[in-house]
């Protein structure tokens, strides 16, 4: 029991850790899905051809090989990266893959008549975009967005394995340290994931619920 | 970057696939039947029934897969009285972590789908005298199946990509074999990049499959 309790201050920063990795690939993978989600919704198709290859391959490749390419490969390829680094850039880049999706899903959901009517009005396109369609879009995105935040402080988990010392890895050394305190650190571990998703959850579906 | 090295592993790289398809085909079976029973204990008419699934598709949704695996190798063998028979197998310890979390989203994804399909089909099936379990069966399931199709796939493919998770508590799955190659030959980029390959070609394929499968089923 003593050695739980001499555990709770590693797992209190591990958690710090894991909150600052989530929201800085979170901001990046907003940055990251806003640019190129706008583009593939004006680009013509064949310009967009590139992009949506960029965009399948990050979504089908699991985050663990792209985190470990990131670490592990880069540096035989003569760049090299720390640990947090490569844990932020590849969150980044698989939730600003989804980001973007979820960016030119709501910028296309928009009615036509809407880019049709603000023309008719003498805008031109990028005026049209950035008066019209995208202050209506940004309403569709915010509950997806508020969700995409959940997933990336679940996956950021990951990163405990390049050994970043998030929640996750605060434990795995704890337990290493003492494996009679598996039970009680890991029981802890759950509820604090638990504890910051599902009001994050929760949130995004009163959203969706409010904006339908 | 010199691929023959991914020549060599070609034997052992296909040793953990089979291993990584196995896993797959068991995680996503668990994880209908959990997604079946849980959306079934939703819309029950029992309210403990109804509390025990919410609760469990809420905590097993909200957590991350990872952790719930490391639970379930390291710390469920340390529960007083019961834990020592509790010692699973490495790789029955990670499907189960599979299982549980998708069967969680796959719960939610099947109760909004049984909800979306109309009242009248319910009252229909109850008139011409069925009971509720063969209405569920036959006429609530049947619908709610086709509805959630696009879903349900989503998530086998997420279950899919989340079979790398496993190698973590050392099961030798398609990526645990060429961290195992890689931790022989000191050479990561070329294997990472075939091994990334392969799933992206696998999610794809995954992908295309489930589309064909809506469109079979789609009504007229």
């Amino acid at each position: 029991m003593s050695s739980y309790l001499v555990a709770l201050p590693a797992l209190a920063r591990g958690l710090g850790t894991t909150f600052a990795i989530a929201i800085a690939s979170m901001v990046l993978a907003v940055g990251f899905g806003f640019v190129v989600g706008t583009l593939r919704s004006i680009l013509p198709r064949a310009l967009d051809l590139p992009l949506l290859g960029a965009i399948e391959f990050l979504r089908g490749i699991p985050l663990l090989v792209l985190m470990y390419f990131l670490f592990f490969g880069l540096p035989q390829l003569g760049v090299h990266t720390s640990n947090n680094v490569a844990a932020i850039a590849a969150l980044a880049l698989y939730a600003g893959a989804l980001g973007s999706e979820i960016v030119r899903g709501a910028i296309v959901s928009i009615p036509p008549g809407q880019t049709e009517a603000a023309a008719a009005l003498g805008l031109r396109r990028f005026a049209i975009l950035r008066l019209v369609v995208i202050p209506q879009a940004l309403r569709r995105m915010l509950p997806p967005f508020v969700a995409l935040f959940a997933l990336i402080v679940e996956s950021s988990s990951l990163a405990a394995l390049i050994d970043v010392t998030d929640l996750l890895q605060a434990a795995r050394q704890n337990v290493e340290r003492d494996p009679g305190v598996a039970l009680p650190v890991y029981l802890t571990v759950l509820i604090a994931y638990f504890a910051v998703n599902y009001p994050v959850s929760v949130a995004s579906q009163r959203l969706e619920k409010q904006l339908a | 970057m010199n691929f023959g090295i991914v020549r060599d592993a070609v034997p052992q790289l296909a040793q953990g696939f089979a291993l990584t398809l196995e896993i797959t085909v068991f995680g996503v079976a668990g994880a209908l039947a959990v997604g079946t029973l849980g959306a079934a204990m939703r819309i029950s008419q029992a309210a403990a029934a109804r509390a025990a699934a919410t609760a469990f598709t809420e905590f097993f949704r909200n957590t991350p897969p990872l952790v719930q695996i490391y639970f379930l190798a390291f710390a469920l063998p340390k529960l007083p009285g019961i834990g020592p028979h509790l010692v699973l197998p490495a790789v029955v310890a990670a499907t189960l972590g599979l299982v549980l979390h998708q069967g969680a989203i796959n719960i939610e994804i099947l109760r909004a789908g049984l909800q979306a399909v109309p009242e009248g089909q319910r009252e229909a099936a109850a008139a011409l005298g069925l009971s509720r379990n063969d209405q569920l069966r036959y006429v609530l399931i049947p619908q709610a199946a086709r509805i959630s199709l696009p879903a349900l796939g989503n998530n086998v493919i997420s279950l899919f990509k989340n079979t790398t998770l496993v190698s973590s508590i050392g099961v030798l799955d398609l990526f645990g074999e060429a961290n195992d190659i890689i931790a022989q030959i000191l050479v990561s980029a070329e294997l990472f990049l075939t091994v990334g390959v392969v799933y992206v070609v696998c999610v794809a394929l995954l992908g295309a499959l489930f589309r064909t499968l809506e469109k079979r089923l789609a009504l007229a």
